[in-house]
């Protein structure tokens, strides 16, 4: 019953300040990485249980980190929110595609971000069998995509 | 070449000849005006055409049918820097670019009906420059042969500056998708700071950051307001921006307008309670459904009412209305509110039109854009969007939509698919599968079957083209599917490839008799235009190349109606058969021996011989040989017979055709793969 942790992969200091006390606040671990290039890497080290992910980052974009963090055997699973000023239904359509788990527009309401972590996370700590399932729809979501 | 001189180096012409043809200035039988001397006719009572010729601005060039110089004008030397001799050496070919014996063809085949045909070229001069022509053709029956007249028309000034529009049209384009982006990107760039504020000073608003007091909230309410309108404004920036430069999708069809406008009453009774106001709902109790993409009108409504519940006060009335008015039907947003100065009413739906108000004390402002993005989306549906006002009495905000009808959806979904394609630099293309004609034998047409085959094929087609239900357009009781494709992603030879690898090849019975045409449909003609020429163009469904020889299929019907139609429906099944049929049972007996046949339709009611007897002496003749056999007969008794006999499969006269191509392309399958037979020659 550890706290659950999130990663946060953002390049804008001021809102990693922000969104870090406000979950510290509310009781979550958290952890940063500000540049595509090496988030998948730190992202597999930190082994968190939720992943925070902006679309325009310095070095790669998103998306791409998107789709390294699925290959990954350490990331796999974990469920990815995208939090992002891009707002077309180009962009929700990729995302929602690939296989995010949620799709928030910044700027954001707190309530709203608030809600969502729980909702996926709540879907995490359920008990071994429910989490194997989760497993295999993902993997089966990696091989149609 | 030698050039035939014997043709009249002059011209004059009166057309047609007369009857008599023997005199060299030929009468017109036109009106012939009498009073000579003060006319312009000649003594004869014609026109003097060789004057008429002479003077036109056209460079005029006559040529026999096969494009040999006889004739030109004054004109035409000017225009080619050839002498009149010099001309009368060529052909029509050695002065127009690109030009050929089969546009020559195809030039008198059009002015054999009596169609002008106008084309754009250029004119090779005598020094090899060129310069752009309109030309002209027609015919001139000078002599049995018929003649081609040519009148060319030098556009090089037309040309120029057609070429210095288009240059501007992209340059304009081009201005255009900068903005756009340019526009996107400083909206995103706002977003940022925006939420770093907005994130903070919620943070601290919740007491996050340590206690607050009541003075700070009211503060820190005020700022994380801001931020809202901050952000809708965005919103409503970037929404107008993609409805302005078309990139914004639409999606219009078939609206349950009532249920619609109940929705949002219902939605927006909490905040005019919250208000004190009244909100009314009007609408006929039967209201036609209407063509409208349902979240861009839900948006206008949203909008319309979200400014009725804003400037009205407290005890006002809100009124949402429908009402049919001819083909379109008027939604009203009305209130009585603070209502609109007159001379604001014309640019209301400008935007960032913020009106004077009185002062009222309220805090209430909008974004200044809502009503031009309304304006925007009840535009691209074709519809007006008004206001009538009056201040401190109310507005009544109204638009109108089409009432559906399947035209007018055809056209909005071809249109809409064009924006679509056009603002992401992509080509649409249109598929269109049509249903063969499958008369069924005796019994009626049945629309029902070819409904039925249509609803098989098309999540076929879907699979094997990766796309979506909303790019498929059926006309009700029609046997058209239309599709809209990306046509940069699925040219035509990709769309042929894949229906090769997946419809003929695994649904030879379902894509039995489809036929396809696929073309690239732009605004310049409407869609329906579109769709007639895609139906000239319709052809059978690509099949795989078969490697191995064509499987061979003997039909044998004494009635020769019937099996006309059969081959026909076999060819238009399109899996590469090799046919043969006979209306005698005799000749099928020795087809059957020399030719080895892999499937045999055997009717058993033949003239000559029993059909019973056909097939004993066939199956007797080559037992090693797997044919199967399809026996075709009106009487019960027989097929039991005939099947107990070993025939592989039977029809019921008065049979369905399609029934018979999916029966004959199952013998088919079951036949040994490759045609590892020996038996078979090869056919070419």
């Amino acid at each position: 019953m550890s706290t659950p942790k999130i990663f946060i992969i953002e390049d804008e200091p001021d809102l990693v300040q922000a969104l870090v006390i406000r979950l510290e606040a509310e009781g979550y671990q958290t952890a940063c990485v500000a540049d595509g290039m090496t988030a998948a890497v730190r992202a597999g080290e930190k082994k968190p249980d939720l992943i925070l992910l902006d679309i325009c980052l310095p070095g790669c974009d998103g998306f791409a980190v998107f789709q390294e963090l699925r290959q990954q055997p350490a990331t796999k699973h974990i469920p990815i929110v995208f939090l992002t000023a891009r707002s077309s239904v180009d962009d929700r359509q990729k995302a929602r595609h690939l296989g995010a788990a949620e799709y928030i527009v910044k700027p954001f309401k707190w309530h709203e971000l608030s809600r969502v972590l729980h909702k996926i996370l709540a879907g995490q700590q359920s008990p071994a069998p429910a989490k194997d399932k989760v497993k295999t729809q993902d993997g089966a979501d990696g091989a149609t995509s | 070449m030698s050039r035939d001189d014997s043709f009249a180096r002059t011209m004059r012409i009166a057309i047609p000849f007369e009857k008599s043809g023997t005199k060299k200035t030929p009468n017109i039988s036109r009106p012939v005006i009498k009073k000579k001397g003060t006319t312009p006719w000649d003594d004869a009572g014609t026109l003097p055409y060789q004057e008429l010729i002479q003077s036109l601005y056209d460079g005029v060039l006559i040529t026999t049918s096969t494009g040999q110089i006889m004739d030109v004008n004054d004109r035409a030397v000017d225009f080619l820097l050839y002498d009149k001799d010099e001309l009368s050496r060529l052909n029509i070919i050695d002065i127009v670019a690109g030009a050929s014996e089969a546009l020559l063809e195809t030039l008198r085949r059009n002015v054999e009906n009596r169609r002008y045909t106008l084309i754009e070229a250029y004119c090779i001069r005598k020094d090899r420059s060129t310069f752009p022509a309109e030309i002209a053709t027609n015919r001139l029956v000078l002599t049995q042969d018929g003649h081609l007249c040519f009148f060319v028309r030098d556009i090089t000034k037309r040309k120029r500056a057609e070429e210095e529009l288009m240059q501007t049209v992209s340059w304009l384009k081009e201005q255009d998708s900068s903005k756009s982006r340019f526009v996107s990107n400083v909206s995103h760039e706002l977003r940022t700071p925006l939420t770093i504020i907005n994130t903070f000073a919620s943070l601290v608003n919740d007491g996050v950051a340590g206690p607050v007091s009541e003075q700070q909230k009211e503060c820190l309410s005020t700022v994380l307001r801001n931020c809202d309108r901050l952000a809708e404004l965005i919103d409503n920036v970037l929404d107008l921006g993609r409805i302005e430069s078309g990139r914004e999708e639409f999606h219009r069809r078939r609206v349950n307008l009532a249920e619609l406008l109940n929705q949002c009453h219902h939605d927006f009774l909490p905040p005019c309670l919250l208000n004190h106001q009244q909100l009314n709902l009007e609408v006929p109790e039967t209201l036609p459904d209407v063509l409208c993409d349902r979240d861009k009108i839900s948006q206008v409504l949203t909008n319309l009412l979200g400014n009725a519940n804003k400037f009205t006060p407290e005890n006002g009335v809100i009124t949402l209305r429908a009402v049919q008015e001819n083909d379109a039907i008027r939604v009203d947003v009305e209130d009585t509110g603070i209502g609109i100065r007159p001379e604001d009413q014309g640019r209301l739906f400008e935007a960032f039109v913020q009106l004077a108000r009185p002062d009222d004390g309220s805090r209430v402002k909008g974004t200044g854009l809502g009503l031009a993005i309304c304006k925007h989306i009840i535009g691209i549906h074709e519809g007006m969007i008004q206001v009538e006002s009056v201040p401190e009495k109310g507005s009544r905000f109204y638009f109108t939509l089409p009432t559906y009808t399947e035209e007018k959806k055809f056209n909005a979904f071809i249109g809409d698919r064009l924006r679509y394609m056009e603002t992401r630099d992509r080509q649409l293309a249109m598929l269109v599968l049509q249903i063969g004609e499958l008369p069924a034998q005796g019994a009626s047409a049945t629309p029902k079957d070819t409904a039925g085959r249509l609803q098989r094929l098309q999540p076929l087609v879907m699979e094997a083209l990766d796309c979506a239900d909303e790019q498929m357009f059926r006309f009700e009781s029609n046997r058209t599917l239309i599709i809209l494709l990306d046509g940069t992603e699925l040219s035509r030879e990709v769309v042929a490839y894949r229906f090769q690898q997946s419809l003929s090849k695994q649904h030879s019975e379902i894509s039995a008799g489809v036929r396809m045409a696929y073309l690239e449909p732009t605004r310049e003609r409407p869609p329906r235009e579109w769709l007639a020429q895609a139906m000239t163009l319709l052809e059978p469904i690509p099949v795989s190349p078969s490697k191995t020889t064509p499987k061979r299929v003997l039909i044998v019907d004494d009635d020769a109606q019937i099996l006309n139609l059969m081959i026909r429906i076999l060819h238009e099944s399109g899996t590469g058969l090799d046919l043969k049929s006979t209306t005698s049972g005799y000749d099928a007996c020795i087809h059957f021996g020399e030719w080895n046949p892999d499937v045999v339709v055997l009717d058993l009611h033949l003239r000559d011989i029993d059909g019973k007897r056909v097939f004993e002496s066939m199956t007797k003749s080559l037992p090693s040989h797997d044919t199967k056999f399809l026996v075709v007969s009106g009487y019960h008794g027989d097929i039991d017979e005939m099947m107990k006999l070993g025939c592989d499969d039977y029809l019921y006269k008065p049979f369905d055709f399609e029934e018979f191509a999916m029966k004959v392309n199952r013998l088919l399958k079951l036949i040994a793969k490759p045609a590892a037979d020996s038996g078979a020659t090869e056919q070419t």
